[in-house]
């Protein structure tokens, strides 16, 4: 079911990226079996919880997919400026790559959407950021609200 | 790989809002790895713009091409045929741009290429032909490090050690200043230019944590994990980041090749012996340690 769920992001992305996401969710899936079958503290928490070897598998797809695309598009269509640099001034970069209030017209609602999507299954934001994949069960497992200390919702969608 | 648990209905339930997801927003997503690169770098350049405006500077977009800010994205492209950013306020003014190329002070032959780099108002961008730069054809443009108040560095992935490290190497050949006394006014402070600053994507580990604090704490840089989450990684600790307090002309005192009281270079052909290390050729005795101790800074410690 998980592989069916990497199928389903994969088959969006470009070539380079597509490598880049199934290098991402297949090193992570790789490194929960071997927490699994080493019967790891952080993971026997986590399934407690409820957190079973495939729901991890689900998140760890969710994690990647975050990680190698929505991320880079939030770090520039998340982030505003009082000039309008970005927005009202056109950033061209390059001969195809715009970044304005019209791109960012149509990044914005997916961001929301998958930030969505994420918040509707019962995940917290900053799990899809943690690139370790024993952070990410530790996180899950003890149901740490924020990575971070202080999240506060700090990060919304504005 | 089938779930242990049979049937989960959680699992059904994210396939199905996942499925929507690609069924509306699969477009928006299919973009090429470059692209992606592109975007990261400019979240950034954002990023370190809105830092600027919450200080009160002003912003002020310089040479835009029919209204819109082109972005220099290569070093092979002559700046002055693209945008850049004019910064005023607390009585003198600075310029971002992106991608030049900085000259070392420590040698005239290190030339590198920070994505984002702030420099002292009216830094000379030298303009050279070089024999051994497109057979010198093309122009090769570049910025004296004496001129660079902060070249930033941007990593869209997960950070690890040798990046934190080298970025240090970056620090320490691009800035001039770099043990004048502007390096003894850098702190952790709310106002000032982002020290030197390498922006990485994905959070970090704590380990990764733990040694990125130890390298802020011996070197005037900043290390800031998390720009995936937009500007909100560096607002939220705007505070707490190495800042260099606002003055005119903070590039450095440092000697810079092109400048009249710095020897002149040793010829081409030795230099380029002395990096053909494989070649089995003859190198000049002179060359590596020699070279390099007569021209090195004293050491800034």
């Amino acid at each position: 079911m998980s592989q069916r769920l990497a199928k389903l992001f994969g088959d969006l992305l470009d070539q380079e990226v597509k490598r880049n996401f199934d290098r991402c969710w297949q090193a992570m899936c790789r490194d929960l079996n071997y927490l699994f079958e080493q019967k790891d503290t952080r993971v026997v928490q986590a399934s407690a919880n409820g957190w079973t070897l495939e729901r991890l598998r689900v998140i760890a797809i969710l994690n990647s997919f975050n990680r190698v695309v929505v991320g880079p598009l939030s770090a520039a269509y998340r982030t505003e400026t009082k000039s309008g640099l970005g927005r009202e001034t056109p950033i061209q970069y390059g001969e195809r790559l715009e970044i304005s209030s019209k791109t960012a017209g149509r990044v914005r609602p997916a961001l929301d959407a998958f930030e969505r999507l994420a918040t509707e299954s019962g995940l917290k934001r900053h799990w899809l950021n943690i690139s370790r994949t024993s952070d990410l069960v530790w996180a899950i497992g003890s149901r740490d609200d924020d990575g971070e200390g202080n999240d506060g919702g700090q990060e919304s969608n504005e | 790989m089938s779930s242990p648990g049979g049937d989960d209905r959680w699992v059904a339930a994210v396939e199905a809002r996942s499925a929507e997801f690609v069924e509306r927003f699969g477009k928006v997503c299919s973009i090429s790895d470059k692209a992606l690169s592109g975007i990261f770098e400019v979240g950034c350049f954002l990023t370190i713009v809105g830092d600027y405006e919450r200080q009160g500077l002003v912003v002020e977009a310089r040479n835009l091409v029919e209204d819109g800010f082109r972005y220099l994205t290569t070093p092979n492209g002559n700046p002055a045929n693209f945008s850049h950013l004019k910064l005023v306020g607390e009585g003198a003014s600075w310029e971002i741009r992106q991608q030049v190329r900085v000259c070392s002070h420590w040698h005239d032959d290190v030339n590198f290429t920070p994505d984002i780099v702030v420099v002292d108002e009216d830094a000379e961008i030298r303009t050279e032909k070089d024999q051994d730069y497109a057979a010198g054809k093309r122009r090769f443009f570049r910025v004296n490090a004496s001129s660079v108040v902060a070249a930033h560095e941007c990593k869209s992935m997960t950070g690890f050690p040798e990046l934190y490290v080298s970025f240090v190497g970056m620090f320490l050949m691009g800035h001039a200043w770099y043990g004048d006394p502007v390096s003894k006014s850098v702190a952790r402070q709310s106002r000032g230019h982002l020290a030197p600053s390498l922006f990485v994507g994905s959070e970090a580990s704590n380990l990764h944590r733990r040694m990125m604090t130890a390298l802020e704490s011996q070197f005037p840089i900043n290390l800031l994990s998390g720009l995936y989450r937009g500007a909100w990684a560096l607002e939220r600790k705007a505070g707490q980041v190495n800042r260099i307090p606002f003055r005119a002309k903070i590039g450095g005192t440092a000697p810079q090749c092109g400048d009249d009281h710095v020897e002149p270079e040793r010829d081409r052909a030795t230099a380029i012996a002395g990096l053909d290390i494989g070649s089995g050729g003859e190198q000049p005795a002179h060359l590596g340690t020699a070279l390099f101790r007569d021209r090195r800074p004293a050491l800034r410690c």
